[in-house]
């Protein structure tokens, strides 16, 4: 055998020489490549559903044409466009009645072929086309669609094709209609040619065009939440990475001395640290791939909250099963195996270095003792710096998440720091007679190098925690105190025709128990090249008093009332940088000679929009956009008549129940979206601090093989072992306690980022930002606990081992 | 006279990777006190394995050791750890140094947490040794031989009743040798302790009342 297998032999047999060592590894490698990966799994999943999503309703470039009320669109329509000239292919879209999932798209193939749509190109590439043309008895699938549809009778021929997403049948337009149901009715035209330069047709039918840019829209919307479920991922990688670096620490400390003796016997440095690299590599691959394994499995539970998250907010489409290759999976070990070997730089650079490596450490590293010292100091002021500059000009989400990785690495440059000065000022200060409590706190001020790493980790998560709980404490009780607000009346109704709109405006007044109407309209302009939400609405007492106001201009009221006053939302006074005072001219669609000159008079939180918009006295928006009606209308009931009035509606108006919505139905709605949001986030956040409870068990595992030799010389003198345990005992909970109690304001500065910063950048609205000591409290002694069950097995089987251990240590060791 | 400690038919195996070795067979000596004992033995002969036994540190198979009329292993761990805290000093063949203390608190701590520290005894063992300029050093920073005299200085502090030191000047040269012997006489002459030494050094032994050596799983006076 070669020196080197001999080596590399050596250092694998240290590992079953200490099999607990080895399973602390495996557990933080494979731990926080599980988190990593499963965050990654769900992302990827989601965006290859976007891109999906993209091509399935349209291709890139094309342009769509809905109805103004999200209608379905009368089939005459079709014909009607086509005789004035338009370029349109008809689509009908929606989900089997017999099997609620798959989803029907049916096209013309006629019209289509004109098209650069996704349904053209795949008409092209597909043989069957001619089959599909003549045919038409056919319906496209992927092989699970067709798979999930077995059981249906839908007497269609069925072709697999890779092209589809899950669960969407592509049939004719005629065997759409019938399987729907739904004859004569378009769910949208897309446009195969340019637009006309006439566009009055449209007004007459109801009909607007619509870019399918909605999509990248869906992307950018989805990117703040993909990027927060990616730096939580993130942050749970490195927690988990901590539990690798104490247990490797520990390997290398416990074989630097044959180490040593190895290359006394002159093997050469770079053969030792060859097979150490080795060593790691080889660890870190077997562990990743079982993390990714887990992985799966957690991103496959956690998938369908993550799924209806998106879909509730943002619409967005995911599937619901995972799916990867292995390209995929490639990618993913490679993280932890830079991982370990980045944090192994520090060991084998030690090995690398041991060359020069003399009598007395302390001695020989004088010359780097001051570089060390200083170093912290010198990354705080560089980020400092930093800092400053962000928080200049901080709009960027990208920046936010800089401000946050800031926090993070100062803070936990900062803890060390922090308890050694926290414990060198008591020992100062009190030159303690008692030789037990000097040494105790002289040792304690030495263990905060040993465990500072895990003590971070305990940190970090509790902060995050903290941090995450206070916030989204916050925001609930904002919400829902905004939402109470901003849903002025107990009753909402719509209208699907021009006719009944006049009729509710005009009437529905006079009926018992309703107070007032208030017409509610919406449409869609520029501001420069922004697109935003313009809405009317009539400036009455019951906006005045309820409407939630951020910040204002005085007569507020009386300048959109009499002069060209308007509110925006939050987000427009982010994105476009408008603030109370500011004069924009919005476009007038049909006429830009007469665009909306206005003044900003008031600032509105709108959670959960993603769009800019703005408010404009009804008159105003009757003069500039008047080819519209309203057709939604807020009704002021009298209390607790809802039922009442809705009947006689229902009955004499000849409303759907669907069109009449209850105040209670839109709030039970929101909240629920609101829950689900953070399900994820704060399964997430508790995850942290299991994590780090077990960052801090391993970690002090690992140190008891160390620790007895630091305890030994008290028990050999006299000091009994259950003293000892209780010092112990005390030590530990010492550093927890301070270290936990650092985490409160970490928590609550990164609150402040989360709030003012990063909601501002990734949704568009700042959050009001108060406290809640008992989220702190609560969070506290949780952590509080697990740290205690944390260091009660490491102490005991310390304590248990201990008479042994220490016997053995005076005769062989040194 | 009565003597200060009594070992009465000590037996002692070790068990390792599954085989019994001993390394004492129904031992039995006694040593007087106010008197200096050399404990003599090659290598692997049981000198650490015996004074570990006389601490209370490692237990006996069977077997008696008596100290000044406390039947060591007859009691609690708590109670034999007082006994030993208050009583006896041992100096180890590995010094034993407390590395998070540096070495005036090391040299202090026996004394100090016995109550018997002594300002004027401490100047004039730390002068006496010569670990003046090490005070505020850490264990680690120091040599071998000067943790060694740290070790001694400890021991020497807490005015034990008995000393049991495993080669105290294992590490050290002849002069150092010297200061240490005198250091012990101290011990001796003015506090009454007893004192118990294993060593290898000729030299040592000869300054010392007794000598004992360990051969064949017996003990026996030369
Ligand atoms: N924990 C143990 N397990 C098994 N055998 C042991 C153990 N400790 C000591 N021994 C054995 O007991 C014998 C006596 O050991 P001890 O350390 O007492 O020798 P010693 O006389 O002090 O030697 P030295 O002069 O080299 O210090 C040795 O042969 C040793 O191998
Ligand atoms: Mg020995």
């Amino acid at each position: 055998m070669k020196i080197f297998d001999v080596l590399l032999m050596y250092n694998f047999q240290h590992w079953f020489r200490k099999p607990l060592q080895l399973i602390f590894l495996f557990l933080g490698i494979s731990l926080a490549t599980t988190l990593w990966s499963s965050i990654q799994l769900l992302n990827s999943e989601a965006k290859k559903s976007y891109e999906n999503a993209v091509t399935i309703i349209s291709s890139n470039q094309s342009q769509l044409i809905v109805s103004v009320n999200n209608d379905l669109i009368p089939f005459e329509n079709f014909a009607k466009l086509r005789r004035n000239k338009w370029l349109v292919t008809p689509i009908i879209e929606g989900k089997l009645s017999d099997n609620k999932k798959i989803k029907i798209i049916g096209v013309d193939p006629f019209t289509l072929s004109q098209s650069n749509s996704f349904y053209n190109s795949f008409f092209k590439t597909t043989a069957n086309n001619r089959e599909f043309l003549i045919n038409r008895k056919v319906a496209f699938a992927s092989s699970t669609t067709i798979k999930n549809v077995s059981d249906l009778d839908l007497n269609l021929e069925l072709i697999e094709t890779d092209n589809l997403l899950k669960d969407y049948l592509l049939v004719d337009i005629s065997i759409a209609e019938e399987l729907l149901n739904r004859k004569g009715k378009i769910s949208r035209f897309e446009l195969t040619g340019a637009i006309p330069r006439d566009t009055k047709i449209l007004d007459e039918l109801g009909l607007e065009i619509k870019n399918s840019e909605i999509n990248s829209d869906l992307k950018q919307l989805t990117k703040s939440f993909h990027l927060n479920l990616t730096a939580f991922g993130f942050l749970g990688f490195i927690v988990g990475l901590f539990i690798v670096y104490s247990t490797l620490n520990l390997s290398f400390e416990q074989r630097k001395s044959s180490f040593n003796s190895l290359r006394l016997m002159g093997i050469s440095v770079r053969t030792i640290f060859l097979s150490s690299l080795i060593e790691i590599f080889f660890l870190s691959s077997i562990s990743g791939l079982l993390g990714i394994c887990f992985g799966h499995v957690l991103a496959s539970s956690l998938l369908p909250d993550v799924a209806s998250t998106l879909n509730n907010i943002y619409g967005a489409d995911i599937n619901n099963q995972l799916s990867f290759s292995i390209k995929e999976i490639f990618i993913a070990l490679l993280m932890p195996i830079i991982g370990t070997i980045l944090i192994s730089t520090g060991f084998l650079f030690k090995i690398y270095l041991s060359e020069r490596n003399t009598n007395y450490k302390h001695i020989s590293n004088t010359k780097f003792y001051y570089l060390k010292k200083f170093t912290p100091i010198l990354v705080l002021i560089i980020l400092l710096v930093i800092t400053v500059i962000i928080l200049i000009n901080p709009t960027e989400l990208f920046l936010s998440f800089v401000l946050i990785a800031i926090l993070i690495i100062s803070s936990s440059i900062l803890l060390p720091i922090f308890l050694e000065s926290v414990l060198f000022y008591v020992n100062y200060r009190f030159e303690f007679e008692n030789p037990i409590l000097k040494w105790f706190f002289s040792d304690t001020l030495k263990q905060v190098k040993r465990i500072s790493l895990s003590l971070n980790a305990l940190m970090l998560s509790i902060a995050v925690t903290i941090g995450v709980d206070n916030m989204v404490k916050s925001f609930e009780e904002t919400f829902s105190i905004w939402l109470d607000k901003r849903l002025i009346t107990e009753m909402y109704v719509r209208a699907d025709s021009d006719d009944l709109a006049i009729k509710i405006s005009k009437e529905i007044i006079k009926e018992k128990n309703v107070i007032n109407v208030y017409p509610i309209i919406e449409t869609k302009s520029f501001i420069k090249d922004t697109k935003v939400s313009v809405v009317g609405f009539k400036p009455q007492k019951l906006y005045f008093d309820n409407w939630p106001i951020i910040s204002k201009s005085k007569d507020i009221w009386e300048k959109i009332q009499n002069s060209n006053g308007i509110l925006i939302n939050e987000q427009l006074h982010y994105k476009l940088n408008v603030d109370i005072g500011d004069n924009i001219q919005i476009a007038n669609p049909s006429n830009s000679l007469n665009n909306f000159n206005s003044t900003v008079v008031g600032i509105y939180p709108d959670y959960g929009n993603s769009i800019p918009q703005i408010m404009i006295n009804l008159n105003k928006f009757e003069y500039y956009y008047s080819n519209i009606l309203p057709r939604n209308f807020a009704i002021d009931i009298v209390k607790g008549t809802y039922g009442d009035v809705s009947e006689l509606i229902q009955n004499k108006y000849e409303i759907p129940n669907k069109n009449i919505i209850n105040q209670a139905t839109i709030k039970e709605f929101s909240k629920n979206v609101f829950n689900k949001t953070f399900t994820v986030t704060r399964s997430l956040s508790d995850a942290m601090i299991i994590i780090a409870t077990l960052t801090l068990l391993t970690s002090l595992i690992s140190l008891s093989e160390i620790r007895i030799i630091n305890l030994s010389p008290l028990w050999a003198l006299g000091i009994t072992r259950i003293t000892l345990l209780k010092i112990e005992f005390a030590q530990f909970l010492l550093l927890i306690f301070i270290a936990l109690v650092f985490a409160i304001p970490v928590g609550l500065i990164l609150c402040f980022l989360l709030t003012n910063y990063l909601n501002v950048s990734a949704f568009g609205w700042k959050l009001p930002y108060d406290f809640y000591p008992n989220i702190w409290g609560k969070t506290f002694l949780i952590s509080l606990l697990c740290s205690l069950l944390a260091i009660m097995l490491p102490t005991y089987l310390m304590f248990k081992n201990s008479a042994s251990l220490m016997i053995k240590r005076y005769k062989n060791e040194c | 006279m009565i003597p200060l400690l009594v070992v009465k038919n000590l037996n002692k195996d070790f068990e390792s990777s599954g085989e019994s070795f001993e390394v004492f067979k129904s031992l039995n000596f006694e040593i007087y006190p106010k008197t200096s004992t050399a404990l003599l033995g090659e290598s692997g002969s049981g000198k650490t394995t015996l004074i570990h036994l006389i601490a209370g540190l490692e237990s006996p198979d069977t077997g008696l050791i008596k100290i000044n009329n406390f039947e060591i292993w007859k009691y609690s761990e708590q109670k034999r750890a007082d006994f030993r805290l208050h009583n006896i000093a041992v100096i180890f063949q590995q010094y034993n140094l407390i590395p998070s203390l540096n070495i005036l608190n090391n040299i202090k701590f026996h004394s100090k947490l016995i109550k018997k520290f002594d300002q004027n005894f401490q100047d004039e063992i730390i002068e006496l040794l010569g670990l003046q300029g090490l005070l505020k050093k850490y264990p680690e920073e120091i040599s071998g031989g000067q943790q060694q005299r740290v070790a001694i200085a400890r021991a020497i502090l807490t005015k034990p009743k008995i000393l049991l030191a495993d080669e105290p000047t294992g590490n050290l040269d002849e002069e150092n040798s010297l200061v240490v012997s005198r250091a012990l006489e101290i011990l001796l002459t003015r506090y009454n302790s007893t004192i118990i030494i294993a060593t290898h050094s000729e030299n040592l032994a000869n300054r010392l009342n007794k000598k004992l050596l360990i051969k064949n799983k017996k003990i026996r006076a030369i």
